[in-house]
């Protein structure tokens, strides 16, 4: 690491908040998208920061349904960006989750010879899970917090700037 | 749920005309698939060349939709964008479906099976 390097700490990009709903989520990852795209980040970074920010917020669309109970179902991000990659943060107020644990990275099992019995859902934790680097989830004060990083290059070391 | 399809010898290629296949539009996308396939017979080609981002709900419907075909139809994926490709290599999805470069191709490799691609 260099001094430059030192001196770089993540820098704020910007931090939509909106309504655990499915459209009010897309509206706000075209808007992300939008602002990744004006500074400079690369197609494949921003695709793989679109698709794990959609899995996190539908995730907690779907658990900040009325019968949780949850008095202001919206989700704040904040989106920041260092020498490394993408920065993200959500929060939310909906329920916990189950054990306060993150749920497990398997994929549901594939029988190829049965079309008819493929999975339609399981995915969601999955992709996240093995897209993002230093997935963490801790509750304060009501409010889940999941964090997790995108790194600048999908396999750090063996390619551009995270290779020295 | 801008899709249309396309019925040739054979087979019907279905063509997605929207940029995203997401949770806001997965019920929709499998109302519409069920609309258009039925009526025809044969394997369906999904033409995916316009969408530049699905996510898990948008790739569950997907699944639905061929298993509305039934056992004796299957479904082929066409024209993969980038984002489109990983979510389906992450998944293992890309071992469930036939994958062309796109949909001419996907046609061409019922007429002569070695221009199969990808």
């Amino acid at each position: 690491m260099n001094a430059d390097e030192r001196g770089m700490g993540p820098r704020a990009l910007i931090s939509p908040h909106f309504p655990a709903q499915d459209t009010a989520v897309r509206d706000a990852l075209l808007r992300v998208d939008a602002t990744l795209r004006s500074e400079g980040i690369g197609d494949d970074l921003r695709d793989r920061t679109q698709i794990a920010l959609a899995e996190a917020c539908n995730n907690i669309v779907e658990h900040a349904s009325p019968y949780e109970r949850c008095d202001d179902p919206a989700i704040t991000l904040d989106i920041a960006s260092d020498r490394g990659g993408i920065q993200i943060t959500l929060r939310d107020k909906g329920g916990p989750m189950p054990d306060g644990r993150l749920p497990a990275p398997d994929l549901p099992p594939l029988d190829l010879d049965d079309p008819l019995s493929l999975p339609e859902g399981g995915f969601g934790w999955p992709i996240l899970r093995s897209m993002t680097r230093a997935l963490s989830i801790s509750r304060r004060n009501g409010q889940n917090i999941l964090r997790f990083r995108l790194p600048a290059a999908e396999f750090p070391g063996a390619q551009g700037q995270n290779a020295l | 749920m801008n899709m249309s399809f396309e019925s040739r010898s054979m087979i019907g290629i279905l063509k997605v005309d929207e940029n995203r296949i997401d949770a806001s539009v997965a019920i929709a996308f499998k109302d519409r698939f069920r609309d258009l396939v039925s009526g025809s017979s044969g394997d369906v080609i999904l033409d995916l060349a316009r969408v530049d981002f699905i996510d898990s709900s948008g790739l569950g419907a997907i699944v639905a939709a061929r298993k509305l075909l039934g056992g004796d139809r299957k479904l082929e994926l066409a024209g993969l964008t980038p984002a489109v490709d990983k979510v389906m290599t992450l998944t293992r999805m890309h071992t469930v479906f036939p994958i062309h470069a796109d949909a001419e191709a996907a046609a061409a490799a019922r007429i002569d099976p070695a221009q199969a691609s990808t």
